[in-house]
């Protein structure tokens, strides 16, 4: 009688580092957002072992607000800072990282300078734009661990009969 | 002759250097062509500020929380390992900017430094960047001088390490 761990061994795992291409869900802007906000994450691309898709492309997953900050005076551009968290595989999560989408508004600080020598202190009402991400952008993120998925181990058979 | 001995050794005095316990500062090299990847199991963040005329006589003081980590003279950059984790970095003048970065293990970052109006002074920011924007600018670029270098910040890397 097999354990689970055998069970979960004598399936294929998901490398560590797995290239995942994930798309932006929900409209993002440094006018609205805040730190530590969460937003619909989904995958494009299916993720596949030995040529059989594991997780399908469409599989929702969690994205979250590390930093926003409103554009200002002074030409202060928004800025936006995002990562991708999880993607929800039947009740399971696969974590990932390394996806950043930084986004920051057009700095309009010369212009400000400029405005201020114009008119003093004129260049204080002069503001940066938003810094927004689209529903629908596109970027990539990796998987953060080895994931356990349904598919069988492959093994194989030498000529000595071992199994490799 | 007493007054012979105290005339000497006040030209001996005189003569020698200032503060000889404290080293001269040395100014920072151009950005060398590749720069050093960060440590197994660290994240590398790479400050920078352009060299324009917008607020070039204002330091801009890059802290995490309370811990003063470098300063960034116009068009100069630095290099900082970290371990992975959540930082909270800042620069203050007469109000305080701060930008929230996640830091992952083998992952590059950029932020940059712009100098905004402010009421009394300028206003460092501290904004996301990227590797394209940093590139661009890199000619342009500096290393800080070694008396912005914190205990933190990587070495200059365009000086040569001395044979060992």
């Amino acid at each position: 009688m097999s354990t689970p761990d055998a069970e979960a061994a004598a399936r294929a795992a998901l490398p560590e580092g797995t290239r995942v291409v994930i798309r932006i869900e929900e409209a993002l802007s440094s006018k609205t957002a805040k730190r530590g906000d969460r937003f619909p994450i989904s995958l494009v691309e299916d993720l596949s072992l030995g040529g059989r898709a594991v997780v399908a492309a469409g599989t929702m997953g969690v994205g979250e607000v590390i930093h926003a900050a409103g554009k200002g005076f002074g030409g202060r551009a928004g800025e936006l800072i995002v990562a991708a968290r999880y993607l929800d595989v039947g009740g399971r999560r696969l974590p990932l990282r390394g996806f950043r989408i930084n986004s920051a508004g057009a700095n309009n600080t010369g212009e400000a300078i400029a405005a201020s020598i114009a008119i003093p202190l004129a260049g204080l009402f002069v503001t940066g734009s938003s810094a927004d991400i689209a529903a629908g952008q596109i970027a990539e993120a990796k998987t953060s661990q080895s994931f356990a998925t349904d598919v069988p181990s492959i093994t194989t058979t030498n000529q000595q009969g071992m199994t490799e | 002759m007493t007054s012979l001995k105290i005339v000497a050794a006040s030209i001996l005095l005189a003569a020698l250097p200032a503060a000889p316990a404290l080293a001269a500062t040395t100014k920072g090299s151009p950005a060398p062509a590749t720069l050093p990847a960060a440590p197994e199991g660290q994240g590398q963040i790479i400050f920078w500020r352009s060299g324009t005329m917008v607020g070039a006589a204002m330091g801009c003081g890059v802290n995490i929380g309370t811990e003063r980590i470098s300063a960034l003279g116009a068009g100069k950059y630095f290099i900082l390992n970290l371990a992975p984790g959540a930082y909270e970095f800042n620069a203050k003048s007469e109000a305080k900017d701060v930008l929230n970065l996640e830091v992952e293990p083998g992952e590059t970052y950029h932020v940059k430094c712009t100098i905004r109006m402010g009421l009394m002074s300028g206003r460092p920011n501290l904004s996301p960047s990227n590797v394209a924007e940093f590139n661009e600018k890199r000619d342009g670029l500096k290393y800080v001088d070694s008396d912005d270098i914190g205990p933190k910040v990587l070495a200059d890397p365009g000086i040569a390490a001395p044979a060992s």
